[in-house]
């Protein structure tokens, strides 16, 4: 399937050459001076539609389309959903409109679903930048990035992935991406309250063969995975908010810890974090995700560059 | 409405135990029972045959109830239909059934029936006589069968049609084509 035009909704529209793809045009994009890609999407206008608050995902979409030197329109929060709101007016409308404006849109919604309405409405591509507790498809380009540049493969990896496995639409789409890496083993590590729901267990395990283990001790996938990928456990997701303050700590990594148990392990976090990574943690060696967080650029400039058909910046 | 006369013979006494059920009948406008007994010697429980329209035979048990659901039938907007629940069957042990006189099912309404009813056969009647038989299939794809039980689906606040892609069909499981939520056999008569 050709790149230009095409929306970016969900994981599961990405075969394994699709993601590779973009993992090799973000290192060009990467590695490439900055005044290559400057000039790529000139003329180009990005419309970023967050109808909900984004610190990461916005911020790197917007600081990756100015470095492809295109131009943004567009808001976050209120400043959308309020004239929406008083206007009574609908999400399809909304993207309509902007599609009219602007070369490609990236959209960020509470409800689920809404990046595929986005997608189906829209004359430009879409790029989806979260939907509700459903898809999250560029956070997981962004890890994979950060594992292929942290230990050069992304096949035959141990990856312990930990915290809340439940409500977290991160570690649903990543867990869906390794599992397309030959050799790839995958330690679910939570409470028995947050377990990854059995139904995408069972269909990763179907359509890919993946190699799944259960594990509650975060000691354990410290001692014997190449990557431990930490998330936070979200306080917007859970009805009850004293179950929330149960489960919260239950899961953290210290640098005692990681002394006491030897550990060589990556350490990633989809950010932002609570206190599942303490602060002595990030002089570490182990520590990516601030990296992680800023390879969000180049494997945004990829994906920009990769729908609005722009070529690469060599 | 109904009449179930008693059988002479130990063969029809056996029969009628087999086709023993409820039936209760909706008159139409203007319309007689759509029930009755074909003749003073039988105990079967004879539904009478219709003209021209649908039967769905090979209901599960307890079913046919959601399928009138699905035909919009009720006080308001009466339909001439015959309906027997409970009745033995040798494949599926007791089944329900259903006449509808005068009405030939649509494509879509086909689609939500068997949904809920996966063993149901539809015999479209005219004159009389069976034209045509067939199983109930569910689509590859339900469009706007059945609404998303996911709260938050997209589907649920924008005035939009539903999409499930169906994963399997026995038993049944369909992924929202928007919010990718999965929902499995046991659930789903509850989104139709």
């Amino acid at each position: 399937m050709g790149w230009q035009g095409r929306d970016i909704i969900s994981i599961r529209d990405l075969s394994k050459g699709d993601v590779l793809d973009v993992l090799s045009a973000a290192k060009k994009m990467e590695s490439a001076p900055p005044a290559a890609a400057s000039r790529l999407a000139a003329g180009k206008v990005m419309a970023s539609l967050f109808f909900e608050p984004s610190t990461r995902t916005r911020l790197s979409f917007e600081t990756a389309m100015n470095h492809l030197g295109g131009r943004i329109i567009g808001g976050a929060g209120s400043e959308i959903t309020g004239t929406m709101e008083k206007k009574l007016e609908s999400f399809s409308d909304v993207i309509r409109m902007a599609s009219g404006y602007a070369d490609v849109i990236v959209v960020r919604h509470p409800l689920e679903g809404s990046a595929r309405l986005a997608a189906e409405v829209a004359d430009v591509p879409v790029i989806n930048a979260g939907d509700g507790s459903n898809q999250h498809p560029t956070q997981t380009l962004i890890d994979l990035y950060t594992m292929q540049k942290r230990l050069g493969k992304l096949e035959n990896l141990k990856i312990a992935i930990v915290g809340d496995l439940k409500y977290g639409r991160t570690v649903h789409s990543l867990a869906y991406a390794l599992a397309m890496f030959k050799g790839v083993r995958m330690t679910l590590v939570s409470p028995p309250e947050l377990k990854m729901p059995t139904g995408l267990v069972e269909e990763i395990e179907k359509k890919f063969k993946a190699d799944f283990k259960e594990n509650t001790s975060l000691e354990a996938a410290l001692k014997s995975n190449d990557v431990v990928y930490m998330t936070r456990i979200q306080r917007e997701r859970f009805p009850d908010p004293q179950e929330y303050e149960r489960l919260r700590g239950a899961y953290s990594i210290s640098r005692r810890l990681l002394e006491e148990t030897k550990s060589r392990a990556v350490i990633m976090h989809p950010l932002p974090r609570v206190d599942e990574i303490t602060r002595d943690v990030d002089a570490t060696k182990n520590a990516a995700y601030f990296e992680q967080a800023k390879n969000g650029v180049p494997v945004r400039m990829a994906l920009l560059s990769l729908v609005l058909g722009l070529g690469v910046a060599r | 409405m109904k009449r179930v006369k008693r059988a002479k013979t130990k063969r029809t006494k056996a029969k009628a135990a087999r086709t023993r059920g409820v039936v209760a009948a909706r008159a139409g406008a203007g319309g007689k029972s759509a029930a009755g007994a074909s003749g003073a010697e039988s105990k079967e429980m004879v539904v009478t045959k219709i003209r021209d329209g649908t039967v769905i035979d090979h209901i599960p048990f307890g079913r046919s109830l959601k399928i009138l659901k699905i035909l919009g039938v009720s006080e308001k907007n009466p339909a001439k239909i015959a309906l027997m629940i409970g009745v033995e069957s040798r494949h599926l042990g007791k089944k329900d059934l259903l006449k509808i006189e005068g009405v030939e099912l649509d494509d879509r309404t086909l689609g939500k029936i068997a949904v809920v009813a996966p063993t149901a056969t539809i015999n479209i009647i005219k004159d009389y006589k069976v034209a045509r038989k067939t199983k109930a299939t569910i689509p590859e794809e339900l469009s706007s069968v059945m609404r998303c039980l996911n709260p938050v689906c997209i589907t649920n606040r924008e005035h939009i049609g539903t999409r499930f892609i169906v994963e399997a069909k026995n038993p049944l499981r369909v992924r929202c084509h928007y919010c990718e939520r999965v929902f499995e056999e046991d659930v789903i008569p509850e989104a139709l």
